[in-house]
């Protein structure tokens, strides 16, 4: 890592402990329905989810944005639509229109299948500002993966137009065995469609995709995707981020545009189906603060959420003793077992730690 | 204090060519497309009580913010 990095690398440091101090909302994700459209091979919501749970009405939701306003500026508390699939509730625009009209700005992660062009225009109209759109390979791995034969097609669909349009967006891709040899072409088709910003994660050992060997990268594979998305960002076609999740060491600030933090629970908080107050919806369900039914949101968020905010009894196992501690400490939140453990060591995926 | 820090250290890092993190995104709410009529009335922030912040701070967050860094979309996979 060159001088220049690593000064960088602990400035970010010092100002990550600065926000965390604070703590201010930024991001608060919404998971307004566990009902899903299609079936991927990799999906997180089949953690510790039973099916049956009822879509959360709008109003209770509303309530909880009724705690934030007093407490916080809407403007700057970016909410985000989130599931199962969204689109599968009828009364989403009615619910966001009331969301807009409250001062919030809002955007929705989606698996595309329902965007339609109607839909996207009352989508719109509800002042809608920003939508994730999953795109997991060419229309052969894409389907797959989504388990719906016109899943790609209607991704495809969204992403004309969207890139037509004024609405920030970003196309996210999940890595996996498979679409692994396909990411150049991806990026090709990407590129081609006039996609500005391209997000490419890859699965940690939860939900569907634990046990299922063609999500699975090898060593090499998974390496091979950070120097794929350090590539594609110095050529500059297409701005390509790696996920929120890991600390990266000599790949920091080369495939992400910010230095590591996991911000759950510091800037980032959840209100789940079931009305649990959690940081992200990645997170295991041990780390929930609190219920909506029970507790006033934003309550929970000026007085609870010490996992997340606090580091040292993340120092632990492999972490104990690890060089990589002060600008890693302790990887993702959502990475944690229900004992603190951690589960995946991005760094040792690498080979680089000791 | 805390957030003249703050904005000090993301000047430092943006200084050096990084980036610091969505805390300093712009206010995304911005009007409706025009094609849909006016934007609710409701444009201005409201009078804002983030109390431990205003305890620590002194300031009212939300107000005069840094300028735009980076920009922001939902961050979690569909």
């Amino acid at each position: 890592m060159n001088l220049r990095k690593r000064i960088g690398q602990e400035l970010a440091h010092q100002y990550y402990k600065t926000i965390e101090r604070e703590h201010p909302l930024r991001q608060l994700f919404w998971e307004c329905t566990l009902r899903c459209n299609v079936h991927c091979r990799h999906c997180g919501s089949d953690c510790k989810r039973v099916a049956g749970v009822p879509d959360m009405p709008g109003q209770d939701f509303l309530r909880v944005l009724d705690s934030v306003e007093r407490r916080c500026n809407p403007h700057k508390v970016f909410v985000i639509i989130t599931g199962g699939e969204p689109l599968v509730r009828d009364d989403l625009e009615e619910v966001c229109s009331e969301i807009y009209r409250r001062g919030f700005p809002w955007g929705l992660v989606t698996n595309g299948l329902y965007f339609t062009p109607e839909r996207f225009e009352s989508l719109r109209k509800a002042g809608m500002r920003s939508v994730a759109l999953s795109l997991d390979g060419l229309e052969a791995n894409h389907n797959w993966l989504r388990g719906h034969k016109d899943s790609f097609r209607m991704t495809s669909q969204a992403i004309d137009l969207l890139a037509k349009s004024d609405i920030l967006f970003d196309c996210v891709t999940c890595v996996n065995r498979r679409n692994y040899s396909e990411l150049p072409a991806i990026r090709d088709f990407l590129i081609a469609k006039g996609v500005k910003y391209w997000r490419i994660y890859t699965i940690f050992p939860m939900g569907r995709a634990k046990d299922d060997p063609d999500m699975r990268l090898s060593d090499q594979e998974f390496r091979g995707v950070f120097e794929f998305i350090r590539q594609t960002r110095r050529e500059g076609h297409i701005h390509a981020n790696y996920g929120c999740e890991g600390y990266l060491g000599p790949y920091e600030a080369d495939v992400r545009d910010h230095f590591f933090h996991c911000q759950a629970g510091i800037t980032t908080g959840s209100v789940m189906a079931d009305g649990a107050i959690a940081a992200c919806a990645s997170i295991r369900s041990d780390y929930n603060q609190g219920n909506i039914y029970e507790d006033d949101f934003m309550d929970v968020w000026e007085h609870r959420y010490q996992p997340h905010r606090t580091f040292q009894w993340r120092r632990t196992g492999e972490c104990r003793d690890c060089r990589h501690w002060r600008y890693c400490r302790g990887n993702g939140m959502h990475l944690r077992d229900n004992e603190g453990n951690n589960i995946l060591c991005h760094m040792k995926r690498l080979g680089m730690k000791d | 204090m805390n957030k003249i820090y703050r904005k000090l250290l993301a000047g430092c890092l943006a200084t050096l060519g990084f980036a610091a993190c969505t805390t300093e995104e712009p206010d995304l709410y911005g009007p409706m497309p025009v094609e849909y009529g006016p934007t609710p009335e409701y444009s201005e922030p409201k009078e804002v009580k983030q109390q431990s912040r205003s305890a620590s701070t002194g300031t009212i967050d939300g107000q005069a913010e840094a300028p735009q860094e980076d920009v922001q979309t939902t961050d979690e996979p569909a």
